[in-house]
């Protein structure tokens, strides 16, 4: 078959498809509702799952960390040179707690935003706070992270440090001082990055479904 | 003009040159879903972008702009990132009756041929298909028309090879 065959199938095929689509304004609005409402959907998707990431997750590390309670101080353990089982115990509660924190904290904004798309008349309105309370969640969830991780580092650092030393001001401060900030700054970058990868994508969609109503509307 | 004969020409130029949208869309895309989305998003653009359009060139070449910036940017991200769009769009598919089994060949003779061109390679192809001079393809697509010359002879040659085994 030569180029010239396949030029008359291709043409055969569109002209099978060019059949007459009407075009107005009104559809022009439908099919970018019907995608913001799409969008919608996908994010509430996107959100149950984390919700019931952060409350399972954070539901197992809390009888887990309860464990340490009953464990000797001469038992063999996870970081048994560092941490004692109760600090063990607090460590991993906090992390449990922190989980089921930011689940609860999810919980809420979903319910948020499945009360604007029942209760909001308007579309565009919807999708602008549904724009906030995303970056909010995002925010939280970066906060959440850049809190607790480093709290944890920090913990370690002066354990390896000061194991079983009285604390004294010598140079030993600034390497736990510094092992923390760079904890800091690791984990803000990293979260960051990755509320940006999940989230990231739903703000500039909902921003450009915004901006397509604001063309339609002028 | 005012806004509503705006709206009222551009309905007509997108309708009457809708052809270009559906070619776009067969070139970029092999399944009705996602046919159906570049569709969407291209009619979108294209209205959004309507304010912008000065004239300067015809509506077509502009229209070719748009819809193929659309399928080889925007929405190869969009659908990188996550399937958006489970909409359909109104337009009449053709039904599985409707296609014949020549045409279904046909299809298949085409997916073949263009799947292995990469995305420049199909806006040239598709363009020269609708009888674009080189100095049109290369005003549409960005490239010089020495480009767009030596390109077309690649796309021969390899389409040649596809259609001669």
């Amino acid at each position: 078959m030569e180029l010239e065959e396949l030029k008359s199938v291709w043409v055969k095929v569109i002209n099978k498809e060019c059949i007459k689509y009407e075009f107005s304004q009104n559809k022009a609005k439908e099919m970018i509702q019907k995608k913001s409402n799409t969008l919608l959907t996908k994010l509430e998707n996107q959100l149950r799952y984390k919700r019931w990431f952060c409350f399972i997750i954070g539901g197992i590390t809390i009888p887990i960390s309860s464990i340490y309670l009953f464990i000797k101080d001469d038992s063999n353990y996870l970081f048994e040179n560092i941490f004692s089982p109760i600090e063990m115990f607090s460590i991993i509660l906090i992390l449990g707690l922190a989980l089921i924190f930011l689940g609860i904290n999810i919980s809420l904004n979903y319910k948020k935003i499945i009360a604007l798309k029942t209760t909001s008349e308007n579309l565009k309105v919807t999708l602008k706070r549904v724009s906030h309370i995303l970056k909010a969640i995002m925010k939280t969830t970066v906060y959440y992270d850049t809190i607790i991780v480093p709290f944890i580092s920090f913990l370690v650092l002066y354990r390896i440090f000061f194991n079983e030393e009285s604390f004294l001001f010598d140079i030993r401060i600034l390497y736990i001082l510094l092992g923390t900030l760079i904890t800091f700054l690791f984990i803000r970058y990293v979260s960051k990055r990755q509320q940006e990868t999940r989230f990231g994508p739903f703000v500039k969609n909902l921003e450009a479904c915004i901006l397509d109503m604001d063309v339609l509307d002028d | 003009m005012n806004n509503k004969q705006q709206e009222q020409l551009f309905v007509k130029q997108v309708t009457d040159s809708q052809g270009i949208i559906h070619k776009v869309c067969r070139m970029y895309c092999h399944n009705d879903e996602h046919r159906k989305d570049l569709f969407q998003e291209i009619l979108i653009q294209l209205w959004n972008s309507y304010a912008s359009f000065r004239g300067d060139s015809k509506f077509s070449t502009w229209m070719y702009r748009v819809a193929l910036n659309v399928a080889i940017q925007d929405f190869r991200k969009v659908k990188k990132e996550q399937k958006l769009f489970s909409s359909t769009p109104k337009f009449k598919e053709i039904s599985e009756e409707e296609i014949s089994s020549a045409d279904d060949d046909n299809l298949k003779l085409i997916h073949n041929a263009i799947s292995s061109l990469n995305k420049l390679e199909k806006a040239i192809i598709m363009l020269h298909f609708d009888n674009k001079s080189n100095e049109e393809i290369a005003s549409i697509t960005g490239i010089s028309q020495n480009y767009v010359r030596v390109k077309m002879n690649r796309i021969k040659a390899k389409l040649k090879k596809i259609l001669t085994h």
